[in-house]
């Protein structure tokens, strides 16, 4: 692995902790648990699209190990292990399939995400109580994902844009998203 | 950016999002609260108290997690827990009459200290089994 490309993924897992810290300073909707707008995961679907499968997994298991270590203790990394590992192979297999936007592997991703971690509190908690609040986290996945998709196009369209890391021979693809 | 397909797939998940709640309103209706909830720690059955004497249920395990379940009114909330991330306290509380419409039933989690408090409701609508 080349030093440059140690550099830029250390500075991607940085961005994705401090995005997940910032969300965890304000409540989304009052009452009901677990709804954020997931902003980390523009990072990793920039870089499951411009430096490749392999980078982009190691981005989501450093960022689940050590955001479980800094905020949010053992349980945490469970669940975010759970609902990352599933958003992460899903969002990888409709990228392959090329017949959605970014938009759509987003909202996929947030739906996959909220379905492991309630997976993972029937394995945890012994019960489906979580699975009650289905309807709202479904819908709130559905917003958020877009938003995020969004994001993560404009995003990549910009770094496509200035070559830079095409010029730094990082990138495994190029062009790929638009 | 959005492709046709993108549309399909969020047009599916809205469509089960309303799909379950409406499921899940229906059959709320038809069902009447116990008046009793049910507190469950680790998968395993912890006590059970009725909601018209008003008291606080201390949960503590070997594990050092803590949760303070108060009972008044015939209503309950999470009144303290020492996890990290509070969410079971802004769940608010639960009555006989709330649960329908709260996003999490008739439940109150603490997901870190894995507890579950449950108000117990009983299904007053026709039988799903069909007579025979």
């Amino acid at each position: 692995m080349k030093t440059k490309k140690i550099t830029l993924l250390g500075v991607l897992l940085s961005l994705m902790l401090i995005l997940g810290l910032m969300e965890k300073q304000f409540v989304l909707v009052p009452g009901v648990p677990g709804i954020k707008p997931g902003l980390s995961n523009v990072v990793l679907m920039y870089a499951l699209c411009l430096l490749g499968t392999k980078d982009a997994l190691v981005l989501l298991l450093m960022k689940v190990v050590l955001s479980g270590l800094l905020f949010a203790g053992v349980s945490g990394m469970a669940y975010a292990f759970c609902g990352g590992v599933l958003a992460f192979v899903t969002m990888w297999l409709l990228l392959k399939t090329k017949a959605f936007g970014l938009p759509g592997v987003s909202v996929s991703g947030a739906v996959m995400h909220m379905l492991g971690q309630i997976l993972c509190s029937r394995l945890l908690l012994g019960s489906w109580a979580a699975a009650a609040q289905l309807p709202i986290l479904l819908l709130s996945a559905v917003i958020t994902g877009i938003l995020n998709g969004v994001i993560a196009n404009l995003v990549i369209g910009a770094m496509n844009k200035t070559k830079l890391f095409a010029l730094a021979g990082l990138t495994d693809k190029e062009e790929k998203s638009k | 950016m959005f492709k046709k397909k993108d549309f399909l797939l969020i047009g599916l998940v809205l469509l089960l999002a309303l799909g379950i709640f409406l499921f899940q309103y229906t059959g709320a209706k038809d069902t009447r609260s116990l008046n009793r909830v049910r507190v469950t720690v680790n998968g395993a059955f912890f006590g059970e108290y009725p909601l018209d004497k008003p008291r606080d249920i201390s949960i503590l395990q070997d594990n050092g997690c803590e949760n303070i379940l108060r009972i008044e009114n015939g209503s309950f909330y999470m009144l303290r827990a020492n996890c990290h991330n509070q969410l079971c306290i802004g769940q608010g509380e639960v009555t006989n009459k709330n649960y329908p419409l709260r996003s999490l039933g008739t439940h109150i989690l603490c997901l870190p200290n894995r507890v579950d408090a449950e108000l117990l409701i009983e299904n007053t609508g026709d039988s799903f089994m069909p007579d025979i």
